[in-house]
């Protein structure tokens, strides 16, 4: 049972930070299109802030997949396990947590301001290098998030 | 390895002279010109005539350059599908990948103008041959919609100027779309109206009737009201009234189009004839920015009827070059040479060895320092690569990356931001190789031991190291701001904002170290310390404000600066959660290039081999993205946060703001 609850832990780390980081990618894309069409020289670019908000949906594979180290399923799906109690699959499944809403909620945050920096830079070029920075910075609570999720998976 | 002395230039000459003078300061490349003064004598004036002319001039080399590049590119394929001669090309200079300005001597740099007029009557030439080829683009289109219309009416055997009324019968022809209720309709028309009709279908090339053609006789008497009703059956009049069939003008149309369209290539092979002039017509152009560029700076400077007034930013160690170069040109000039004061905004020059050089690159990309203030790059270059080898950290995506980076800048010599940013990802390829090592990442694979620790089951002692990391640059980045303090005589600012920290985390960390390593040290000895360093900090603080109150304040805000660094010191976990991340996507494909080889037997190898291709160039390149914008992050806002002011402006020595050549230094 264990087991299980252990699992749903993982998927939901990995899908909704993949849901953050398609939303986020989503909205810098449309950004990064309206600005290819108008100025297709800074096309490279803006790509490169429209790939920023993808970052959560790899912090969130990277969760599951420690899970999935964790439960031994590249062993095989046992399903009969009985190796975790239920109360080491919630300890997963909340370990997990962090990354699941902080993945989730810092994704579509940082694709709103990519998208703001791609207009940005398409006004003006030389605000690339700050329109980085302030998408980074958002960055900053979904790697938050990873750091203590993967160490309470790792270290339980 | 610091922000280079300048010199200010004031150079007062006869203006009969100053085109020489300022050969002589473009020659030297280290003469950057800035407004002069006014005084009560002298007058400035912008010749916007001469400024249109020259731009104007410069707008027409510009567009027939692109033009000609536009044409290179047309030719190029022509010859790639077979329809031109290889020869076609000859004239085209190889231009390779990340090529840089060539660099060439002043006096050819000027010699191009001796070609001007025969320059500018191939600018003409391309011209006539670009409004050529536009009008050919635009008779093509209409000949195209003509084509299209015509082609209804292939089937209809009489000529379109034979369709015309006679004295009594109306003809009429046209086409209607094809509906379930076409034929009935057609059938009461001619009862209604008493006309003969005839309705030819119109095949598309999918053999679909669409449409058809309606050929109508009608009498005139009894035709009233008959374009009303097949108007409303979506008939549409024959708009064509040529003197021969459909069937002949399709064939004169297609010849017409055929004809353009060879006039077309052709267009392109003379169009060839002038591919050898694109590097004159380059430079040309650069003459004209050039130019342009001294009109606006001529327009600063002060003078009177026969006098000007230059003012210009010599680097230090240039300065006496130049003043030899300038004073040997003519006696007939007063020079003076003083160093350059706060009041005259002086640009940055910055002077670093080949470790430290590329990293300006990032200081620049935030802001360059200003002329008064110290240089940060060396202390960014040294945490900078430590911190990317940490985040990218894999060895063997850091030798990949320093090899694919260093012979990118050896083969194709690179324009110099280019070739500082490769720099830069080379050494931070240089330095992941290390810390690969030192954590057993090497392409992520599960077996390789570290040499040190491995992060991933060992994430405390990671975090630890991230942290002190951190402590590290934050207080290297202090040490910049008390050095800012002391030489402007704020010995006291230095003491209280910056030494006090200093002996705080002084006591604190050895009041740690006796509590988890060293028992024998007293705990009290760290903590005496860490309370001497509070001590200081709230004395300066309350020593600052004013008013009783403000003292009050005073004496505890400085506290909360703990929380700063705190949340500074957190923000280096990034480099724990970045090698985490890359290293786990790694191992992610290894896994599943693994449990391929175990599922399918032969095939699963080359489907692995792709997986682990596909999958760590993937995560090369992101781990690439994250470490460029993560490490730039920390020094902007961590490092650069604690001292650096910024807000300088980069030294652009005269005849450096060219497109297409750079100028050799002279003189």
């Amino acid at each position: 049972m264990g087991y299980w609850i252990a699992l749903l832990g993982a998927a939901l780390a990995v899908g909704l930070s993949c849901i953050g980081s398609a939303v986020g990618v989503g909205l810098a894309g449309q950004a990064a299109s309206g600005l290819a069409a108008e100025q297709p020289e800074k096309a490279t670019l803006a790509m490169l802030l429209e790939a920023l908000p993808g970052t959560q949906g790899i912090y969130g594979t990277v969760v599951a997949f420690l899970v999935l180290l964790r439960l031994d399923v590249f062993g095989g799906l046992d399903f009969t396990s009985e190796a975790f109690t239920i109360a080491e699959g919630w300890a997963i499944f909340a370990a997990c947590l962090p990354m699941a809403i902080g993945g989730l909620v810092s994704g579509i945050f940082q694709g709103k301001v990519a998208a703001s920096g791609i207009n940005l830079y398409g006004r003006r070029t030389e605000g690339f290098a700050s329109a980085m920075i302030y998408t980074s910075i958002v960055e900053m609570y979904a790697i938050l998030s990873l750091v203590i999720s993967a160490i309470t998976v790792f270290m339980m | 390895m610091a922000v280079v002395k300048m010199k200010k230039f004031r150079i007062i000459g006869l203006s009969s002279e100053k085109n020489t003078i300022i050969d002589k300061l473009l020659r030297s490349g280290a003469a950057e010109l800035t407004p002069t003064e006014e005084t009560e004598l002298t007058v400035r004036a912008l010749e916007t005539g001469d400024l249109d002319r020259a731009a104007s001039v410069y707008s027409r080399v510009v567009v027939a350059l692109d033009f000609l590049k536009e044409r290179q590119k047309a030719c190029r394929l022509l010859v790639k599908k077979g329809t031109l001669p290889e020869e076609t090309l000859q004239g085209i200079e190889k231009s390779g990948f990340l090529q840089s300005r060539t660099s060439i001597a002043a006096e050819d740099f000027e010699k191009v103008s001796l070609q001007e007029e025969e320059l500018l009557s191939v600018c003409g030439e391309l011209e006539k041959l670009s409004a050529e080829k536009t009008e050919i683009k635009t008779r093509l289109s209409a000949l195209q919609a003509l084509k299209e219309g015509v082609w209804s009416y292939r089937d209809f055997t009489l000529k379109f100027s034979q369709v015309r009324p006679t004295k009594h019968v109306r003809f009429l022809l046209g086409t209607c779309k094809n509906t379930s209720s076409l034929q009935r309709d057609t059938q009461e028309l001619f009862k209604k109206y008493g006309a003969d009709a005839q309705l030819l279908p119109v095949k598309d090339v999918k053999g679909k009737t669409r449409e058809y053609i309606l050929f109508l006789a009608a009498e005139k008497e009894r035709a009233q009201g008959l374009d009303a009703d097949l108007a409303l059956m979506g008939f549409v009049p024959c708009p064509y009234d040529f003197d021969c069939t459909a069937k002949e003008k399709l064939k004169e149309v297609r010849a017409e189009i055929k004809s353009l369209r060879e006039r077309e290539q052709a267009l392109e092979t003379d169009a060839s004839e002038f591919f050898s002039y694109e590097k004159s017509l380059r430079l040309l152009s650069d003459n004209y920015r050039l130019k342009m560029e001294l009109i606006r700076a001529d327009a600063d400077f002060a003078k009177t009827a026969k006098t000007f007034i230059l003012e210009c930013f010599v680097p230090a160690p240039d300065a006496a070059r130049v003043e030899k170069a300038v004073c040997a040109a003519t006696e007939n000039i007063v020079l003076d040479i003083k160093d350059a004061e706060e009041k005259d905004c002086p640009p940055t020059l910055l002077k670093n060895n080949s470790f430290v050089g590329p990293y300006e690159n990032i200081t620049n990309t935030f802001s360059p320092p200003s002329y008064f203030e110290a240089d940060p790059n060396p202390a960014v270059a040294i945490f900078y690569v430590i911190f990317f080898g940490i985040m990218f950290g894999d060895a063997g995506y850091g030798l990949i990356l320093a090899v694919a980076c260093f012979l990118a800048v050896r083969l194709f010599k690179p324009e110099k931001g280019m070739r500082n940013l490769l720099l830069i990802f080379g050494m931070g390829g240089i330095s992941s190789i290390v810390w690969g090592i030192l954590f057993g990442g090497i392409f992520s694979i599960d077996s390789v031991q570290p040499v040190w620790f491995a992060p991933l089951y060992d994430p405390i002692t990671m975090l630890g190291l991230c942290f002190a990391l951190g402590l590290a640059h934050i207080f290297v980045g202090m040490g910049y701001q008390a050095y800012d303090f002391i030489k402007n005589g704020r010995i006291a600012d230095a003491i209280y904002d910056v030494f006090s920290w200093y002996v705080i985390f002084l006591g604190g960390g050895l009041a740690a170290l006796s509590l988890l390593l060293v028992p024998a040290l007293p705990v009290y000895v760290g903590l005496a310390i860490l309370a001497a360093g509070v001590l200081v900090l709230m004395f300066g603080g309350a020593v600052r404000a004013k008013g009783v109150f403000g003292r009050i304040i005073g004496t505890v805000s400085p506290l909360y600066g703990i929380v700063n660094y705190f949340s500074d010191v957190m923000s280096y976990s990034r480099l724990f959660g970045l090698a985490l991340a890359s290293g786990v996507i790694g191992l992610v494909f290894n896994t599943l290039a693994g449990v391929f080889i175990n599922l399918i037997p032969v095939a699963g190898y080359i489907l692995a081999a792709l997986l682990l291709l596909v999958g760590h160039g993937l995560n090369l390149a992101i781990g690439l993205l994250g470490a460029y914008v993560h490490d730039s992050r920390l020094q902007y806002i961590e490092f650069f946060g604690r001292f650096y002011h910024g807000g300088g402006r980069l030294f652009v020595p005269l005849g450096s703001n060219l497109k297409y050549v750079t100028i050799k230094q002279e003189v």
